[in-house]
């Protein structure tokens, strides 16, 4: 069975992050459970988050709004402030949104709404994250959730 | 500090444990550890290694935040400032470090 538009989005995300030159040193990872290990400084985790179709015709292609999340973690060298070490990459992760329309043809719009968290460490002022939330439009086939 | 433990406790075990610094200028003696903690920020958390010196609180500063410290560790110098100075009230202060710049 093909993967869900969804999937098809989550995986096309990770290749945007990836390609050359990779972001975050190219710790990009789909869903992850464990912290951000010493040693590395800066990472991405994509998960999706929410998926509401749109109302509409049942027949035909069907309209989707998917909420993914990007979570962006940096490490900034001593004598850094963690906020530019962010800045920097995030930034980048940004510029590279718009190209998911190009990579994952049943996505109309990539970034139809953009909100960013930051989430600095309270104990630490070179340990950030930043979590970068968007709505993908995107259709799926007819009574299916793969890509129409 | 464990329970109970005092400044006279800290100073035998420093006489076999303690490692020699040069904090603020002056040198200083005390018990270096360097445990790794899970910093909760954002969803999933930083791994990090938290340096810590626990010395006698007496000769010390009152204001030692950001104050250079610097460690002979296993036979190697290592810099660090400090980021909190923490006196515990039993004559004994932690330094929280940090890796200097």
């Amino acid at each position: 069975m093909s993967a869900t538009g969804f999937v098809d989005i989550t995986k096309a995300l990770k290749q945007l992050l990836t390609q050359a030159p990779a972001l975050a040193g190219g710790n990009v990872e789909r869903g992850r459970f464990r912290p951000l290990q010493q040693g590395q400084a800066a990472a991405i985790v994509i998960a999706p988050a929410m998926a509401a179709r749109q109302p509409g015709a049942t027949s035909g292609p069907q309209h989707w709004i998917t909420t993914v999340v990007l979570e962006l973690q940096v490490r900034a060298a001593a004598g850094e402030a963690g906020e530019d070490a962010m800045d920097a990459l995030l930034a980048h992760v940004y510029a590279r949104l718009p190209q998911l329309a190009a990579l994952v043809p049943s996505v109309s719009d990539p970034l139809a709404d953009v909100r960013i968290e930051w989430e600095p460490s309270e104990a630490d002022t070179s340990l950030l994250a930043a979590r970068l939330v968007f709505n993908v439009q995107h259709r799926t086939a007819e009574a299916a959730l793969v890509a129409g | 500090m464990a329970a109970g433990e005092t400044a006279a406790d800290l100073a035998a075990l420093m006489e076999f444990e303690g490692v020699d610094g040069v904090l603020a200028g002056k040198p200083v003696r005390g018990l270096f550890d360097e445990p790794v903690t899970v910093d909760p920020a954002g969803a999933y958390g930083f791994a990090a290694a938290q340096p810590q010196l626990r010395l006698p609180s007496a000769g010390l500063p009152d204001l030692l935040v950001d104050a250079a410290l610097e460690l002979q560790l296993q036979g190697r110098l290592r810099r660090f400032i400090v980021r909190e100075s923490l006196p515990d009230g039993t004559g004994l202060t932690l330094l929280k470090l940090g890796d200097a710049p």
